[in-house]
C-alpha cells in the first residue's frame, strides 16, 4: 500500500474545493530556491544597471596599466593583461552571457514546444516523422553537434546562440510531447472539438495552457546549463569575438595567465558558477512547485504506520465485544493548516463469521475508516486522534509496529478495489502468494507455491496451475480480483476488509465475486468488513450494515430491518435514491445540497442542511445515538417517529 | 468494401437510424504488407431511435457500447456502415466527417464530467465555444445565453466565473450537459453520464435528464451498465454484447420477459433484487478474444443453451421493433 493508491482517495476527501497553495508560495516556502531566485534577482539587476554605471570602458586598452591585482583604487577587480577593467568587463560580460543564454532557451522552448506539442497531438504519421528527427539530433554527441554547427556558420556571438538553440531543442520536443500525448486523450480535448473548434485553436486554447508549466519547468531547469554551453563556445573561440567580453571568452583568455595572475581567470569562473548556481536552486524550486507529479506527493514518504496520538495508544482495555471491536475511533487529515475530520468515531462490533457493511457516499470516511484499523492512512497528512480497535482484547492502535505487522496480511486482510494497482506489475500472481505466505510463516518455496495453486482453486481460477504464472496484466479485471481474494486468504484470516472490492467490475463478474465471498466466509468462518456504496450489494452479503455520513455513523442494524424500515432520513432518502431495476418509479427522489465539507463540520446534525425534518434542536448539539431495539441505532432525534 | 444497403430500408419516421455499423482499430497493412491485427470493436451493428424517444444501450466493459457512442457523435469514423439523422446522412462511407455540422444537431455528454472540463477555463470560457465556433453568437446574445444555459441545469449564474475544480461532481456533470444544449442539438448522446457520481447526486442529474428531454423534446441515447438507471429512465432497450446488439425491445418488455441468455443472465447478477444469484461463483465471464471474433454466437462459450448450430454460425438479430433478438435458441 502506497501513497499513490491512496491518493485517489485523498483527492476524493479535499480535492474538489481545496484551494490550491499558489506556486509562488511554495517556492518562498523552499528555503534554497528563495536564495537561488534573490542572488540571480541581485545578478539580473546589476546587469541591467551596468550601462548607467560609473565604469571605464570595458574594451579599451591601457599597456601600462597591464595586469593590476584586485582591491586597487579605480580597479577594484585589477585589469587583465591588455590593462581593461575586470569589472567593467566582467558586467558587461554577464549581460551578454545572461542574454545569449536567455535568448537560446527561448528560442529552443519555442521551437521544441511546437515540435513536441504538433507532435503530441496529431500522433501517428506526424508524430513519427517530428519525432524521428529529434532522435536523429540526439544521436549526435551534444558539444559536437554545437562545434559542427558553429564550424558550418562560422565563429561568433549570434552563430553560437543558435547552435546552442539547436542542440536543446530535443530536450523540450520530448518532454511537451510526452505531456501533449496524455493531455490528447483527455476527455476535454473531444468536448473542445464537439465545441466546434479546430485543430488549431485546440492545440492553442485547450492544450497549450496544460502544457505550459512543463514548458517553464524544462526551461528554468536548462537555462544554466545553455549559460555554460555559452561560455564553453567562447572559451573555445567559438562564441564572443574579441575584443567583446563574455564570461567564457573572459575566462578562455585568462587560462593562460593562471600561475602568474590567477584573477583573471578566477573572477569570471566564480560568477559563472555564482550564476549558474542560483538559477538551478531557482530552476529545482519551480519544478518542485509546479510538477503536477510532485505536487500529488510522489516526493512524499508516508510513515510505514499512520501517525497516533498518545491518548489512542494508551486507552484502558475493557471487555471486547466480537472479533474486532471499534469504538470512537477518530482519524483526522492536517493539510494547509485545517484539519479535515475525515472520521468522526464511529462505534462498531463485528462478531465471528459475520458480515458488517458500511455503506456511504464518496467522502463519507469508510475507506479512512477501514484503513485506519491497521494504521494504512498516509501520514502526513492523516493522523489517528482517538478511539480504540480492539482485536483479541489488544488495542491495535497501542502495539509496536513488528506486531502490527504481523497483524496485517496475516490475521486481518485486505481486499481493495483496484487489483491492479494492488498487486506488482512485474511479479507473477504465484510468486506474489508465495511472498504473502513467506512473510508471515516459516515455510519452503516449494510448498508455498503449492498451496498458491490451492489457493487459486478455491476462488475458482479455472486452469489455476497455469494461471499461477501469469503476470496480472495478462488476467481481466474479476481474475484479478480473485487473485487479490486469494492473497487475502493465503494465512488463514479472522477478519478480511473488503474496501469496495466490486466496485470496478461489470455485474456479472461482480455477481461472482460476491457467491465467492459468501461461500468463502461460511467455508473459513471468516468475519467479513464490506466497504460499499451499493445497498443492493449489502442486501446481497451483509448480515449487518452500517450507514456512514460525514465520518460518522448514522444508523446501524440488520440489512433487513434497516431497508425495510430505515430510521434516519438520510438513510431513506439514500434509499429511495436507488433506481429500482424491478420497476419503473417516474420520477426518483434526490436528496438536495451536498455533504458538509469535512474541515468544517457543523455542530449538531450533519446531515441537518439536506434534511426535510430538521428542526432547532438538531442543530444545537451532537446528536447521540438512539437505540431503536437490542441491534438497531440510528443518530436522530426523530428515529423512532420517522419508523 | 461490399455494397451497403441503401437509406430506403429505413422508415422516415426513424430520427436516428444506424445500419452496418463496423469499427475495427488497428488493422490495414504494414510498411511491408503485412497484415496486421485489428481489433473488432464493433460489429455490423444496427438500430434506430425515434424523435423524442430514449433508447439505453447496455452491456458490460469492452462490449463496444462507447465506440458506438463516440462514432454518433463523429470523434471517431466508422470502419463501414451508415449513420443518418433525419433521413440525411451524417456518416457514409468514404466520405469525411463533417464535424461542426454534426455538432450541431448531436452533442455528447461525457462519463467523467471532470475530465471533460479543461482544468485551466472558467465555466463561462468552455460554455462559451460551442456559443461561437457553432451558433456564430455575438457578445450580447453569448451572455443571454449563458444565462440561459446556467437555468436550464439548476446552476447559478455567478458558477460562470469559476473554475472546474471548485465543483463537486454532479455540479460538474450538470455544466457537461450545458455544454452539449449549448448547441441545440436534437439528439444528445449520454456515455455513462451519471456513473461516477453517487447515488443522491446521480438522482439530481437523472431528474435533471429527464425535465429537459420534455421541454425541448430531445432525443437520447443512454448508454449505461447499470440496469436500474436504464429501467428508469430509458423507452426502449438495447443489449450489446462483444461488438453486437443481441437483443433489443421496449424497456418493460425487456426486463420482464429476456429472451437472450446474455439478457437474462444480467439481469440475473443485479444483486440485493430479493432473488438468491442464480450465477455461481465460477469464472467463465472470459469475453471471446476481439482480434479473432470467434465464428458463432460470441456469447455460446457462457450460455447454457448453446449448440453445435450456435458456435459454427452467429445468429441475425430477428423480430418486430417491439422485441428482437439475435439468437437461435431464445428463451420462452
Amino acid at each position: 500500500m502506497t501513497t499513490n493508491a491512496q491518493a485517489p482517495l485523498l483527492s476524493r476527501l479535499f480535492g474538489r474545493r481545496h484551494s490550491r497553495t499558489s506556486p509562488l508560495a511554495l517556492l518562498v516556502r523552499n528555503r534554497l530556491a528563495a536564495a537561488g531566485l534573490v542572488v540571480l534577482c541581485l545578478v539580473v539587476f546589476i546587469a541591467l544597471i551596468t550601462p548607467w554605471l560609473p565604469l571605464p570602458d570595458p574594451n579599451a586598452t591601457q599597456p601600462s596599466d597591464r595586469l593590476i591585482p584586485p582591491f586597487t583604487t579605480g580597479h577594484w577587480l585589477g585589469t587583465d593583461q591588455l590593462g581593461r577593467d575586470i569589472l567593467s568587463r566582467l558586467l558587461w560580460g554577464t549581460r551578454v552571457s545572461l542574454v545569449v543564454g536567455i535568448a537560446a532557451t527561448l528560442v529552443a522552448a519555442l521551437i521544441g514546444s511546437t515540435i513536441g506539442i504538433v507532435a503530441g497531438y496529431f500522433g501517428k504519421r506526424v508524430d513519427s516523422t517530428l519525432m524521428r528527427g529529434i532522435d536523429m539530433m540526439m544521436a549526435f554527441p551534444y558539444i559536437l553537434l554545437a562545434l559542427a554547427i558553429v564550424a558550418v556558420l562560422g565563429p561568433g556571438l549570434l552563430n553560437a546562440l543558435y547552435a546552442i538553440a539547436i542542440v536543446n531543442i530535443p530536450f523540450f520536443a520530448r518532454n511537451v510531447r510526452g505531456v501533449t500525448v496524455t493531455l490528447r486523450n483527455r476527455e476535454f480535448v473531444d468536448a473542445a472539438l464537439l465545441s466546434g473548434k479546430n485543430h488549431f485553436l485546440i492545440l492553442v486554447t485547450e492544450i497549450l495552457p496544460n502544457v505550459l508549466p512543463v514548458i517553464v519547468i524544462t526551461m528554468s531547469t536548462t537555462v544554466g546549463w545553455m549559460i555554460l554551453e555559452t561560455a564553453g563556445l567562447s572559451f573555445l573561440g567559438l562564441g564572443a569575438q574579441p575584443p567583446q567580453a563574455d564570461l567564457g571568452s573572459m575566462l578562455g583568455e585568462g587560462r593562460r595567465l593562471i600561475s602568474t595572475a590567477p584573477f583573471v581567470s578566477t573572477v569570471p569562473g566564480v560568477m559563472i558558477f555564482i550564476l549558474v548556481m542560483s538559477i538551478n536552486l531557482l530552476g529545482d524550486g519551480i519544478r518542485d512547485a509546479l510538477d503536477p507529479r510532485l505536487k500529488a506527493g510522489a516526493l512524499r514518504r508516508p510513515a510505514a504506520r499512520t501517525r497516533t496520538s498518545v491518548e489512542a495508544r494508551q486507552a484502558s482495555q475493557y471487555e471486547q465485544r466480537g472479533v474486532l471491536d471499534v469504538r470512537a475511533l477518530r482519524t483526522e487529515f492536517h493539510l494547509d493548516n485545517q484539519v479535515h475530520r475525515a472520521v468522526n468515531g464511529p462505534t462498531f462490533s463485528i462478531e465471528a463469521g459475520e458480515c458488517l457493511g458500511i455503506i456511504g457516499e464518496s467522502g463519507s470516511g469508510k475507506s479512512v475508516t477501514a484503513m485506519s484499523l491497521l494504521g494504512l492512512v498516509a501520514s502526513p497528512p492523516g493522523m489517528i486522534m482517538g478511539g480504540q480497535v480492539n482485536y483479541r482484547d489488544t488495542n491495535l492502535l497501542g502495539i509496536s509496529d513488528n506486531d502490527l505487522r504481523r497483524y496485517r496480511g496475516g490475521e486481518l486482510a485486505y481486499i481493495f478495489q483496484d487489483p491492479l494497482s494492488t498487486l506488482h506489475p512485474l511479479f507473477t500472481v504465484g510468486d506474489q502468494l508465495v511472498e504473502a505466505m513467506r512473510s508471515h510463516y516459516a515455510i519452503s518455496y516449494t510448498d508455498a507455491w503449492k498451496k498458491a495453486v490451492t489457493l487459486l482453486e478455491e476462488v475458482r481460477i479455472p486452469n489455476a496451475a497455469n494461471r499461477a504464472h501469469s503476470y496480472p496484466h495478462q488476467l481481466s479485471g474479476g481474475m484479478r480480483q480473485r487473485v487479490s481474494i486469494a492473497m487475502a486468504l493465503a494465512n488463514e484470516p479472522k477478519l478480511i476488509i473488503a474496501d469496495e472490492p466490486t466496485t470496478a467490475l461489470d455485474v456479472t463478474v461482480q455477481a461472482q465475486i460476491l457467491a465467492l465471498l459468501n461461500r468463502l466466509r461460511d467455508d473459513k468462518g471468516a468475519s467479513l468488513m464490506f466497504i460499499t456504496h451499493d445497498f443492493g450489494v449489502v442486501r446481497q452479503v451483509c448480515h449487518r450494515v452500517a450507514v456512514m455520513y460525514a465520518g460518522e455513523i448514522v444508523e446501524i442494524g440488520p440489512v433487513e430491518e434497516i431497508l425495510a424500515q430505515p430510521a434516519h432520513p438520510y438513510t431513506r432518502r439514500l434509499i429511495s435514491c436507488v433506481p429500482d431495476v424491478e420497476r419503473k418509479t417516474g420520477k426518483l427522489e434526490e436528496i438536495p445540497g451536498l455533504p458538509p465539507q469535512v474541515n468544517n463540520l457543523p455542530e449538531g446534525c450533519k446531515f441537518a442542511d439536506r434534511c426535510d425534518m430538521v428542526a432547532d434542536q438538531c442543530r444545537q448539539a451532537p446528536i447521540e445515538l438512539k437505540t431503536m431495539n437490542e441491534r438497531h441505532q440510528a443518530r436522530c432525534i426523530f428515529a423512532k417517529e420517522v419508523v | 468494401m461490399t455494397a451497403l444497403p441503401t437509406g430506403s430500408t429505413m422508415q422516415a419516421s426513424n430520427h436516428l437510424a444506424v445500419s452496418d455499423l463496423v469499427k475495427q482499430f488497428g488493422g490495414g497493412r504494414s510498411l511491408i504488407g503485412r497484415e496486421l491485427p485489428a481489433v473488432h470493436a464493433v460489429r455490423k451493428l444496427a438500430f434506430h431511435v425515434e424523435a423524442g424517444e430514449i433508447l439505453g444501450i447496455v452491456g458490460e466493459s469492452g462490449c463496444g457500447k462507447s465506440t458506438v457512442a463516440r462514432m454518433l457523435v463523429g470523434l471517431d469514423a466508422p470502419t463501414s456502415g451508415r449513420i443518418e439523422l433525419g433521413g440525411s446522412p451524417l456518416a457514409e462511407p468514404g466520405k469525411p466527417i463533417h464535424r461542426r455540422a454534426l455538432a450541431n444537431r448531436i452533442q455528447y455528454v461525457f462519463q467523467d464530467p471532470l475530465s471533460s472540463l479543461n482544468p485551466r477555463k472558467t465555466i463561462r470560457q468552455i460554455l462559451t465555444a460551442p456559443l461561437v465556433y457553432l451558433k456564430h453568437m455575438d457578445k450580447e446574445q453569448i451572455e443571454t445565453r449563458l444565462k440561459e444555459l446556467m437555468e436550464q441545469v439548476n446552476l447559478r449564474a455567478e458558477f460562470l466565473s469559476r473554475y472546474p475544480h471548485e465543483f463537486s461532481g454532479g455540479q460538474a456533470q450538470r455544466i457537461g450537459v450545458a455544454r452539449a444544449l449549448a448547441a441545440e442539438p436534437e439528439v444528445l448522446v449520454l456515455d455513462e453520464p451519471v456513473s461516477a457520481l453517487d447515488v443522491s447526486v446521480q438522482a439530481q442529474v437523472l431528474n435533471l435528464l429527464q425535465d429537459l428531454r420534455k421541454r425541448f423534446n430531445l432525443t437520447y441515447v443512454f448508454i449505461s451498465h447499470d440496469l436500474g438507471v436504464v429501467r428508469n429512465l430509458c423507452d426502449r432497450v438495447a443489449v450489446m454484447y462483444f461488438g453486437r446488439i443481441v437483443e433489443t425491445a421496449d424497456t418493460d418488455t425487456l426486463f420482464s420477459n429476456p429472451q437472450h441468455h446474455y439478457t437474462r443472465l444480467l439481469l440475473d447478477s443485479v444483486p440485493g433484487t430479493g432473488k438468491q444469484l442464480s450465477v455461481g461463483d465460477q469464472a467463465n465471464a472470459e469475453l471471446p478474444d476481439p482480434l479473432k471474433p470467434p465464428p458463432g454466437c460470441a456469447f455460446a462459450a457462457r450460455c447454457p443453451a448453446a449448440t453445435d448450430q450456435c458456435r459454427q454460425t452467429d445468429p441475425e438479430l430477428k423480430g418486430t421493433d417491439a422485441h428482437a433478438v439475435a439468437c437461435y435458441h431464445p428463451e420462452k
